[in-house]
C-alpha cells in the first residue's frame, strides 16, 4: 500500500508529461529551432564526458577497488561529494577553479586556454557531477573480483595492465556498464552546474536541459516537447543498459 | 512549491484571524528585482499598520504569474513588466494596475574593466558579453537597444555574446565574477552589486524603460491592507526607498 | 638437493607469520590448523603479499630479498599457484584458461592447451566454461593451466578440499602421479591424513604463524610435536572414538 503510493507519486509526473501534450505539440517541439542544436550538443558532450570518465575513471576505480590503503577509503568517500553538493554550487566551484579569475585561471590563460562559456566547460560540468556514479559502480565491481583470479593471472605471466584488460575488465563488465549508464544519464540531465559554469548559448553550451528551461520562458508546449524527448532518451538508456538481474556467471 | 507554502501560510492566517485581535497576513508577490526595496518597505508598512504581517514571495514575474493563474492566494502583485500584468488583467485576476516604478537597462563591466570598455559605443570591444535570453524581459530589452543603435553595432555585439543567461541575476553574477567582460542588466541589479561592477550608461535615445506595474488581486483576502500597501509604494516615502535601489519614479 | 627456500616474516591483521621452509626435489607438504598462515605463505612466495623481511630463492635465483632490495614481480617468479577454489577465469573456456599463460599466436596456444587437456584426460570439456564443469574437471583444468607455462615450482593450496568423497580418491591418485611424472618441485597444503600419506613427501607443520615441526611422515607419526599433529597423523587419536 505505502509502496504503491510512492510508486504512483513517482510515475504520475512522468505520465503527465506525456498525456497533457498531443503528438502535434511534440512534433512542433521537435521542429522548434531550439531543439536540434540542443540535442546534437547534448549527445556530443555527454559522449565526450562519458569517454573522459571511462578513460580516467576506470584506472582510478581499479586502484580504489583493489587497494587496502586507508587513503583509498578516504578518496572513495570524498569522490561522493558531487552527489550531495547542489549543482549550482558545483558550477560555482568549477568557476572558481577554472574560471578566468579562478584558482587555475591565470595558469590556463597563460596556456591560451579559456574554458568558461565554452563547450569544454559543458563537458567539465558533466564530468564533475557524473563521475561519482561511474567511479562508485566501477569500484564496487572491481572490489567484487576474487583476488585469487588476479594472483593466478599474474603467476601465469600477465603484467598488471594485462590482468586489468584480460581478466578484471571482462569480469567487471556489468558493473562498469551499469555505472556508465547512470553516469551518462546524470550527464544528460545536468543543468545547474552547466548554467553556472558554461552559460547558455545555442549550439555551444545550450544542452537539452538548458533548452527546456529557456523554452519554458516563452513556450510551455515547446518546453514540454523537449522534456518528453529528454525523458524518452533517459528511458532508452535505462532500459538498454540497466544491469540484467539474474545469475552471475561465476 | 512556493504555492503550497503560501497556501499553508494563508490557511494559518485565516485560522488565526478567527479571533479578532490576532495579527493579519498580507501576502505580496513581487518580481525578484524588487527584493531589497520591498523588504524595507514591508517593515515600514508593518510599523505603520499594527496587527499586519507582510509575507513576501519574490520570484521571476513569469513564475509569479503562473502561480496566481493556478490559484495561489495573494493580495498584491508587483510585476517587472507590463506583459504579465496585462495577462492577469485579461483573466480578471487583478484589477486596476498602476505603474509605481521604472527601471532602465545599463551596461556593466567588472570593476577592473579588463576589456577597457569606456562607453556604450565601445561595447563591442568586450570579447565576452553576457546578455539575457530573448525569452526574458531583459533579453528582449537588450535586443531592442541594440536594434535602435543602428549600423552594424548589433551584429558586432552579438558576435561577442558568450552566453544568454536565463535571468538577469545570472548576467550580473557572470560579470561580478569577472568571467564576462560586459553585460546588460537593470540599473537596480547593478546597484545591488556596486562593489564588484562599474555602470556604463546607455544613451537615452537608444535605451528603453521597463515599467513596473502593481495591482491588488481580485480575490485578495486582505483587500484593504493590500490597497494601503500600494498607496505606500506610490507615496513620497515609498518612492524615496525605491529610488535608493536605482528605480526611477513613474 | 634444496630447490626452493623461503624465509619469511609477515604481519597482516591478526596474523604474525615467521617461517623458514626448504623444499627439495621430493616436494613439501604443509599442514596446520585453520588460520595458521598456510595460504599466506604461498601468497607471499608468489609475490601477492609483501613480507616485512625475508628471502625467497628458487633454484639459486633470489626472487625476494628484503636486505638486498630484491622484489621480483609475480609474473617474473615462475611459480605456478593453484588456489583452493581453483580460480578458473569464469569468462573463458577451459582451453582459453589453459592457453592464458602460453605465448605465441592464439591458434597455436589453443592447440597446445587442448593437447595438455587431452593429456590430463579432460579434452572433452575444452570448449566449456568453468561454471559447467564438475569439481574434478575444474581441478584438472586448473592443474593444466598451472603447468602450461612450465613453472619452476607448483604451489597448491588444498587441491583436494573442494572435491566430494567419490572423486577425491581418483583425483588424488591422478594428482600425485602427475606431480611425480613432472618431476617439478611443489608445495602442497593438505588437511587430511590419507592425502598426506598419498603425497609421501617431507612435511612442515605450521601453527599460529610458526613452523612447529618438520620431518618425514614416519617421524611425525611416531613423535608428534603438538596436539594438532597427534590428531592429524598420530597413532593415538584422542578425538577418535
Amino acid at each position: 500500500m505505502l509502496g504503491g503510493g510512492l510508486l504512483a507519486f513517482l510515475v504520475i509526473p512522468v505520465v503527465a508529461l506525456f498525456v497533457t501534450g498531443s503528438p502535434t505539440d511534440w512534433l512542433a517541439g521537435i521542429r522548434h529551432p531550439i531543439t536540434a542544436p540542443a540535442m546534437l550538443l547534448s549527445l556530443t558532450t555527454t559522449a565526450l564526458s562519458l569517454g573522459v570518465l571511462v578513460v580516467f575513471g576506470t584506472p582510478l576505480a581499479w586502484w580504489l577497488g583493489r587497494s587496502e590503503a586507508r587513503i583509498a577509503r578516504l578518496i572513495e568517500t570524498a569522490i561522493q561529494l558531487p552527489i550531495v553538493v547542489p549543482p549550482a554550487v558545483a558550477g560555482l566551484a568549477l568557476l572558481l577553479a577554472f574560471g578566468r579569475r579562478g584558482l587555475l585561471g591565470s595558469l590556463l590563460q597563460g596556456a591560451g586556454i579559456d574554458i568558461a562559456f565554452s563547450t569544454i566547460a559543458v563537458v567539465l560540468a558533466q564530468v564533475f557531477v557524473a563521475a561519482p556514479f561511474y567511479i562508485q559502480a566501477a569500484t564496487t565491481a572491481f572490489a567484487g573480483i576474487d583476488e585469487n583470479l588476479l594472483v593466478v593471472a599474474r603467476t601465469l605471466g600477465a603484467r598488471p595492465a594485462s590482468v586489468l584488460f584480460r581478466i578484471a575488465l571482462p569480469l567487471a563488465r556489468r558493473g562498469l556498464i551499469a555505472g556508465a549508464a547512470l553516469a551518462w544519464a546524470r550527464a544528460l540531465g545536468e543543468f545547474g552546474a552547466t548554467l553556472m559554469f558554461a552559460g547558455n548559448l545555442q549550439g555551444k553550451t545550450q544542452t537539452l536541459p538548458l533548452a527546456v528551461y529557456t523554452a519554458l520562458e516563452s513556450d510551455v508546449r515547446a518546453a514540454q516537447a523537449l522534456a518528453v524527448i529528454l525523458v524518452v532518451i533517459a528511458l532508452l538508456i535505462i532500459v538498454f543498459l540497466r544491469p540484467r538481474r539474474g545469475r552471475q556467471r561465476r | 512549491m512556493n504555492r503550497f507554502v503560501i497556501a499553508a501560510l494563508v490557511v494559518f492566517g485565516v485560522a488565526s484571524t478567527s479571533r479578532a485581535e490576532e495579527p493579519r497576513d498580507l501576502t505580496v508577490f513581487a518580481a525578484a528585482s524588487l527584493r531589497e526595496a520591498f523588504e524595507d518597505l514591508a517593515k515600514t508598512f508593518e510599523a505603520r499598520s499594527p496587527g499586519v504581517k507582510v509575507h513576501l514571495n519574490l520570484a521571476g514575474s513569469q513564475e509569479l504569474r503562473t502561480q496566481i493563474e493556478n490559484g495561489a492566494r495573494a493580495d498584491v502583485f508587483a510585476s517587472a513588466d507590463q506583459k504579465h500584468m496585462a495577462a492577469l488583467v485579461k483573466a480578471k485576476l487583478v484589477t486596476a494596475p498602476r505603474v509605481f516604478a521604472r527601471n532602465t537597462p545599463v551596461v556593466i563591466v567588472p570593476k577592473d574593466n579588463p576589456a577597457k570598455v569606456g562607453s556604450f559605443a565601445e561595447l563591442a570591444k568586450a570579447k565576452k558579453i553576457v546578455i539575457g535570453v530573448p525569452e526574458v524581459p531583459i533579453g528582449t530589452y537588450t535586443l531592442e537597444i541594440l536594434e535602435k543603435s543602428g549600423g552594424d553595432f548589433k551584429q558586432k555585439v552579438l558576435a561577442n555574446v558568450a552566453s544568454r543567461e536565463l535571468n538577469v541575476r545570472q548576467v550580473l553574477a557572470k560579470v561580478s565574477l569577472g568571467e564576462a567582460d560586459a553585460g546588460i542588466v537593470y540599473r537596480t541589479d547593478a546597484m545591488a552589486s556596486k562593489d564588484k561592477v562599474v555602470i556604463i550608461e546607455i544613451p537615452a535615445k537608444v535605451n528603453v524603460v521597463a515599467e513596473y506595474p502593481v495591482a491588488v488581486l481580485s480575490k485578495a483576502p486582505e483587500a484593504a491592507a493590500a490597497r494601503a500597501f500600494v498607496d505606500l509604494l506610490l507615496s513620497a516615502d515609498g518612492q524615496k526607498r525605491l529610488a535608493a535601489s536605482g528605480f526611477v519614479a513613474p | 638437493m634444496t630447490v626452493l627456500t623461503a624465509n619469511i616474516a609477515l604481519r597482516a591483521g591478526a596474523l604474525d607469520l615467521q617461517v623458514e621452509l626448504e623444499v627439495d626435489e621430493r616436494g613439501l607438504v604443509i599442514v596446520g590448523p585453520n588460520g595458521a598462515g598456510k595460504t599466506s605463505v604461498l601468497l607471499t612466495m608468489v609475490g601477492a603479499r609483501r613480507p616485512s623481511r625475508g628471502r625467497i630463492a628458487i633454484a639459486g635465483d633470489v626472487v625476494f630479498d628484503s636486505a638486498g632490495g630484491i622484489d621480483q614481480p609475480t609474473e617474473d617468479r615462475g611459480l605456478a599457484y593453484l588456489p583452493q577454489s581453483y580460480a578458473l577465469f569464469p569468462h573463458l573456456t577451459a582451453a582459453e584458461n589453459v592457453a592464458f599463460g602460453l605465448r605465441g599466436p592464439r591458434a597455436e596456444r589453443i592447440h597446445k592447451a587442448r593437447a595438455l587437456l587431452g593429456r590430463l584426460g579432460v579434452s572433452s570439456v575444452a570448449d566449456r566454461h568453468p561454471g559447467a564443469l564438475s569439481g574434478g574437471e575444474q581441478q584438472r583444468v586448473a592443474l593444466a593451466r598451472a603447468m602450461a607455462p612450465a613453472p619452476r615450482a607448483l604451489l597448491l593450496d588444498e587441491p583436494l578440499a573442494a572435491l566430494d568423497v567419490e572423486s577425491r580418491h581418483s583425483v588424488r591418485t591422478f594428482l600425485v602421479g602427475e606431480l611425480r611424472a613432472q618431476q617439478r618441485p611443489f608445495i602442497v597444503i593438505l588437511h587430511d591424513r590419507d592425502d598426506v600419506r598419498a603425497f609421501a613427501a617431507p612435511i612442515a607443520v605450521i601453527e599460529r604463524g610458526r613452523v612447529v615441526q618438520r620431518g618425514e611422515l614416519t617421524a611425525l607419526e611416531t613423535s608428534p610435536a603438538s596436539a594438532f599433529v597427534a590428531r592429524l597423523l598420530g597413532a593415538a587419536r584422542p578425538d577418535a572414538s
